[in-house]
């Protein structure tokens, strides 16, 4: 389904029905937003193993971001984290999605951010997984050097410095299968709808100026931060600066973890759960 | 009962849930699933059929107007062009066959809770009251699975 929002229609799925029956009467159960990590994926790899897991408990919503997967391309002018967070927004108000618990990932978890920190009413809860407060390359340049030597050290200064279809292409070749510590079939990356463009405009422009830090600070909602250890993309002392602004944050972490986490580590998706019942 | 998801269909505020996702994940691609939108008072629908079609389908229960009264032909036309239903099955009234004679392009097929006496151009399973509707899930899957006819040229 899609559903217009301002200038773009935006793609979303749903799985769980928000009514289930509860001896004679229907109960509601909460919502979990998902936003996707990116730029340039979309919602995907979300309906293996984490919106599986949380079926039971809520009504999934999955969101393809403007310039996304089946949402409207756009233009490049209008992809950055206000826009897309204002999106959000839109499409909470448009179909009376009242209080959902929003789940981002990486870049999907500073969109959260963004969204909670303009409007502190609109999230029930935050769950960020693998999120950071600001991108600092040679942190992650490092982070993939030790995990995959010299040639992904390489291949990830390139993709950072100089964002181009070129070092996008080696990123994905050497960089990409560190990402995960678990070996992925090959379904995960032919059923997404890649947006490259979108991934080359955020790195070559925004990516390398957001801050969240001082907005942080005014996230009222209660925050699930997930993180990896071993994360290469989104590095723990990124994930650490945006825990310490923000000011009802629990932490959990994961030694091995990487930014796959939902795929590698089925204790986070335990912890959603978790933070979805409590 | 209570708004759930709502939206803008022309002048007048649907409430709607949703069971089952569209599109689901195959070994290197996406099944696209049938929309099955059951029209009117859900609950009796909510065990029983409404998630055994949800196994197979996204299901989409479309409450009446928020005035009380059935849901008119613009009313499910605004609706489903809000949300890009392209051709679901219809579950529901006389107001599913009313509004498949008005726009048969956007039908796939309908679930009758009525009399469906003459010959249409559609696929149709009728009941004569909900009670038998709920009692038939095993049909009521079995028909939204079945592969469409050829349309003549």
């Amino acid at each position: 389904m899609r559903i217009q929002v301002d200038d773009v229609r935006l793609f979303f799925d749903v799985d769980g029905a928000k009514l289930r029956p509860a001896g004679e009467a229907l109960e509601e159960v909460p919502t979990v937003l998902i936003l996707h990590a990116g730029p340039g994926l979309d919602h995907a790899p979300y309906k293996e193993t984490l919106g599986p897991r949380l079926v039971d408990l809520a009504q999934v919503v999955y969101l393809d971001e403007r310039g996304h997967g089946r949402s409207d391309r756009s233009d490049a002018a209008s992809w950055n984290l206000t826009t897309w967070a204002t999106d959000v927004k839109g499409f909470c108000d448009r179909l009376g999605i009242e209080r959902p618990i929003i789940l981002g990932q990486g870049w999907g978890a500073m969109i959260a951010v963004r969204l909670a920190a303009l409007w502190p009413d609109l999230p029930a809860k935050l769950v960020l997984a693998g999120p950071l407060a600001r991108i600092v390359p040679d942190r992650s340049i490092a982070v993939f050097e030790r995990l995959g030597g010299a040639a992904a050290g390489e291949a990830a200064f390139q993709f950072y410095r100089h964002p181009s279809e070129r070092t996008v292409a080696d990123f994905l070749r050497v960089c990409f299968p560190l990402l995960g510590r678990t070996e992925r079939g090959p379904g995960t990356l032919l059923r997404a709808q890649w947006n490259f463009e979108a991934l080359i405009q955020w790195q070559l422009h925004e990516g390398h100026v957001v801050d969240l830090r001082r907005e942080a600070a005014r996230v009222t909602a209660p925050t699930l931060v997930l993180q990896g250890e071993d994360d290469p993309q989104m590095p723990l002392v990124g994930a650490l600066e945006l825990v310490d602004e923000l000011p009802d944050a629990r932490l959990v972490t994961y030694p091995l973890g990487r930014h796959s986490l939902f795929h590698d580590e089925p204790a986070a998706a335990d912890e959603v759960r978790e933070w979805v019942r409590s | 009962m209570g708004a759930v998801v709502r939206i803008l269909a022309g002048d007048v505020e649907l409430s709607f849930d949703v069971d089952g996702a569209q599109l689901v994940p195959t070994d290197l691609g996406w099944a696209e699933r049938p929309t099955a939108v059951v029209l009117g008072e859900s609950t009796p629908y909510r065990e029983g059929l409404g998630p055994a079609l949800a196994r197979v389908a996204q299901v989409v229960y479309l409450d009446g107007r928020p005035d009380g009264g059935g849901l008119g032909i613009d009313d499910l036309l605004g609706f489903l062009d809000a949300l890009e239903i392209e051709r679901p099955v219809l579950v529901g009234g006389s107001v599913t066959v009313d509004f498949a004679t008005r726009h048969p392009g956007r039908v796939a097929k309908v679930v009758l809770v009525g009399d469906a006496a003459e010959e249409r151009g559609y696929p149709i399973l009728a009941f004569a009251d909900g009670e038998g509707l709920r009692a038939a899930t095993d049909d009521v899957v079995a028909f939204v699975l079945e592969p469409e006819p050829e349309v003549a040229p």
